[in-house]
């Protein structure tokens, strides 16, 4: 049942969506929690991690996944609506035990539709999602979002072998799982309703192109920065730095400024073994004919290189290579993601031909690449949490 | 190497000799296995032990290292144990390198358990040594004490996952021999050795023997199970006859034939032919007092350049004289580095 229709300017005409709450004291909770996250963060966190969630709160992003959806939110108080939307009904959610904050990022983006949700999180006590979900609980006031928040999310750890998976798939009416390709076919094979729809968000790497003509001091303070979040832990982290134009003497000259860069600027220090396995991975990328820096406390390891040779796939490792645009594209990984690009005019047509040819998802500003959307790997799979009611007249 | 080899593990060294014949590896390692040359293309003018280059000990799980010279032979491989799903580490073993371990382990543990010649029990199954070419670490462990044996018996059955003793090849050792020595990997001498389980009579004829246990291996399964190393020696020890003991050495394959057992004071001894540095995990510069990465070396090895490892193992080297007597180096071994797992977005 509809509690409020929310009426968005959509391209053919008025697009309604219906909700079971009001969307506007949702995302006003939302909004408003971030006064206390900004005074209590949980240990289990990281300042990136809250900080990240912090900002992903604002009214701006959290009206994005409607407004990329919809359209910009109606001010008239249309009622000939050229389309109706409504949420499909449970959405089931697999998360990998080391997912960062994909979890808090997700529960967040699925709250706005007010469908009940069955999380499986990772089983660590630290898992960021339970973690998230535990401290917003206790700090929302009372309203939609805190009734909702407790009412219908469920969340928990559960053993391959558990037979709440058959439940959550016998149940939903969307399932989304992150993680490998393995886990995304052993839930989407489990019995489901026929109609119920599946996204899989599996193993995918990413790049950062820049051309040369654009590189500057602050691209290379940027491409650190996008870098250290997650080295390549992360699906959305540039593995490979392409500067599009350079030749051998740019990328030499490009890797050791970015170590000079990272030297100079504080950074946290790394974990024991994650600077063992920095190390590591430098000699490894050795063997491998890359030129391998690395930087202060073990912390980063920058390689310069040429084409074909093989990548080292540990430790924050982050390899340079220069070249023409074709070369890029050829060495396009097959499960590339994200290309973060510094280029000055993104829309160009080049660029469209050559990403037109690649299985690229996403072609963002490197500021961008870590960010999350209504938009993901390729599927705009928030859209498709609604399903659409033909109006004709 | 030779010299060294002739001399008690535990002295006075000469720190010049040492230095050379470690350089001399370095080179050798260079001219012949294109992996470590890649690595360290240029020969350091290394002016004291410390600037000795090194592989990362996770390089042997992602390379068939193997150093090819003149008169090379290659007998098998050795293999690590990989727990916890890691991927095992590879070591060619050449034939000349091979001897000379096989010396270093007897000398190493002669100081520790005396060199009369006993039956050697074996907590593993005959059918381990049945793999050509490879060599487990668990196998390589138990074969490293042959030359103090006068016998060897091996007394486990092994049905898949479970691994039983087999009372009768005990028994019929200790009905002939007053005193012997057992080996075993840690957990398993843990998990088959307890003779208030046995048969009575088995039981009634181990608590007539002198037992040295020598174990090694990890203690991981143990500490899950709250067992630390005074339950565990008790256990062993109230089994057997009095003047027993337990022996637990350190030791890795990519440090073939160099094993540090624990001394009564409890540290861990530098034989003269290898050497122990702590290096700070962030740095790379060598320690003293304080924890850090093991860094392990040793003239030992020529058919793959594991003579100068990094390891993922903390330690600290303690300075002055140990009391248990023994000259020398010394260093006390912390354990394995914390591995917290890594958070990415999804895909890991």
């Amino acid at each position: 049942m509809s509690d409020a229709l929310v009426v968005f300017d959509a391209p053919l005409g008025p697009a309604g969506v219906a909700l079971p709450h009001d969307l506007d004291l949702v995302i006003d909770a939302w909004v408003d929690i971030r006064a206390r996250m900004i005074r209590e963060k949980p240990e289990a966190l990281t300042r990136d991690e809250w900080a990240y969630l912090i900002v992903f709160l604002s009214r701006e992003n959290l009206c994005a996944p409607f407004e990329e959806s919809f359209g910009k939110r109606s001010s008239r108080n249309e009622r000939a609506l050229s389309a109706l939307y409504r949420p499909r009904g449970e959405v089931a959610v697999w998360l990998p035990n080391n997912v960062s904050l994909l979890g808090p990022l997700t529960l967040i983006y699925l709250s706005l539709t007010g469908q009940r949700l069955c999380l499986k999180a990772g089983s660590r006590s630290d898992d960021p999602t339970r973690t998230f979900l535990a401290f917003a609980r206790s700090v929302v006031p009372s309203g939609p979002l805190a009734r909702y928040l407790e009412c219908a999310i469920t969340c928990e750890s559960m053993e391959r072998d558990d037979p709440r998976h058959a439940e959550y798939a016998a149940r939903a009416a969307v399932r989304i799982v992150f993680g490998s390709e393995d886990a995304a076919n052993a839930v989407h094979s489990l019995p489901h309703p026929t109609e119920s729809i599946g996204f899989s968000f599996v193993d995918h790497q990413s790049e950062a192109w820049i051309e040369a003509s654009a590189m500057t001091e602050q691209t290379l303070d940027l491409l650190l920065d996008v870098f250290a979040v997650y080295g390549q832990a992360g699906c959305t982290s540039p593995r490979k730095a392409v500067l599009i134009g350079a030749d051998q003497d740019d990328v030499r000259f490009v890797g050791d400024a970015l170590i000079d860069r990272w030297n100079r600027k504080a950074r946290s220090r790394p974990a024991v073994h994650e600077a063992s396995e920095n190390l590591l991975a430098a000699q490894w990328a050795r063997a491998n004919g890359w030129d391998a820096a690395i930087g202060r406390d073990n912390g980063v390891v920058i390689l310069s290189g040429e084409w074909g040779a093989p990548m080292v796939p540990m430790g924050r490792c982050l390899a340079v290579l220069g070249g023409s645009l074709e070369q890029a594209r050829e060495h396009l990984p097959e499960n590339i993601q994200t290309i973060g690009h510094v280029v000055r005019d993104p829309g160009e047509p080049a660029w469209m031909e050559v990403l037109a040819k690649t299985h690229v998802r996403r072609f963002v500003p490197l500021a961008r690449m870590h960010h999350f959307g209504a938009t993901w790997d390729g599927q705009e799979y928030w859209r498709q949490l609604f399903e659409v009611v033909e109006i004709g007249r | 190497m030779r010299s060294m080899l002739d001399r008690p593990p535990y002295g006075a060294r000469d720190d010049a000799e040492f230095l050379a014949e470690m350089k001399r590896l370095d080179e050798h390692h260079r001219r012949g296995c294109p992996v470590y040359a890649a690595v360290h293309p240029q020969a350091r003018c290394a002016e004291s032990i410390e600037q000795i280059p090194f592989l990362h000990i996770g390089m042997f799980k992602h390379f068939d290292l193997r150093t090819n010279f003149r008169g090379a032979s290659f007998a098998r491989t050795l293999r690590s144990s990989a727990t916890s799903g890691t991927m095992p580490s590879r070591i060619a073993l050449d034939l000349e390198s091979s001897k000379a371990q096989s010396e270093s382990t007897q000398a190493i543990l002669q100081d520790f358990i005396g060199d009369e010649r006993r039956p050697l029990v074996i907590l593993d199954s005959s059918k381990s040594l049945r793999a050509r070419g490879e060599i487990s670490a668990r196998v390589a462990a138990a074969m490293s004490l042959r030359s103090l044996a006068s016998e060897m018996r091996f007394v486990l059955e092994v049905d898949g996952e479970s691994e039983a003793m087999a009372f009768s090849a005990l028994e019929e050792v200790i009905e002939a021999h007053a005193s012997i020595v057992v080996y075993g990997f840690t957990s398993i001498l843990w998990k088959v050795w307890n003779p208030v389980d046995w048969p009575e009579a088995l039981s009634r004829k181990v608590s007539n023997t002198r037992i040295d246990f020598v174990h090694s291996g990890g203690w991981k399964k143990l500490e899950a199970e709250r067992v630390d190393r005074s339950t565990f020696d008790t256990r062993l020890l109230a089994s057997c006859a009095r003047g027993s003991r337990v022996t637990d050495y350190y030791g890795l394959v990519e440090q073939a034939g160099i094993i540090y057992p624990l001394c009564s004071e409890g540290f861990r001894h530098v034989p003269i032919w290898a050497e122990v540095l702590v290096r700070d995990p962030f740095t790379g510069a060598t320690v003293t007092g304080e924890s850090g990465q093991l860094h392990l070396l040793n003239v030992l090895a020529k058919g793959a350049p594991y003579h100068s490892v990094l390891t993922e193992d903390l330690g600290r080297v303690v300075e002055g004289p140990c009391p248990c007597g023994r000259i020398g180096r010394r260093f006390e071994l912390i354990g394995r580095m914390p591995r917290a797992e890594l958070r990415g977005c999804a895909n890991v």
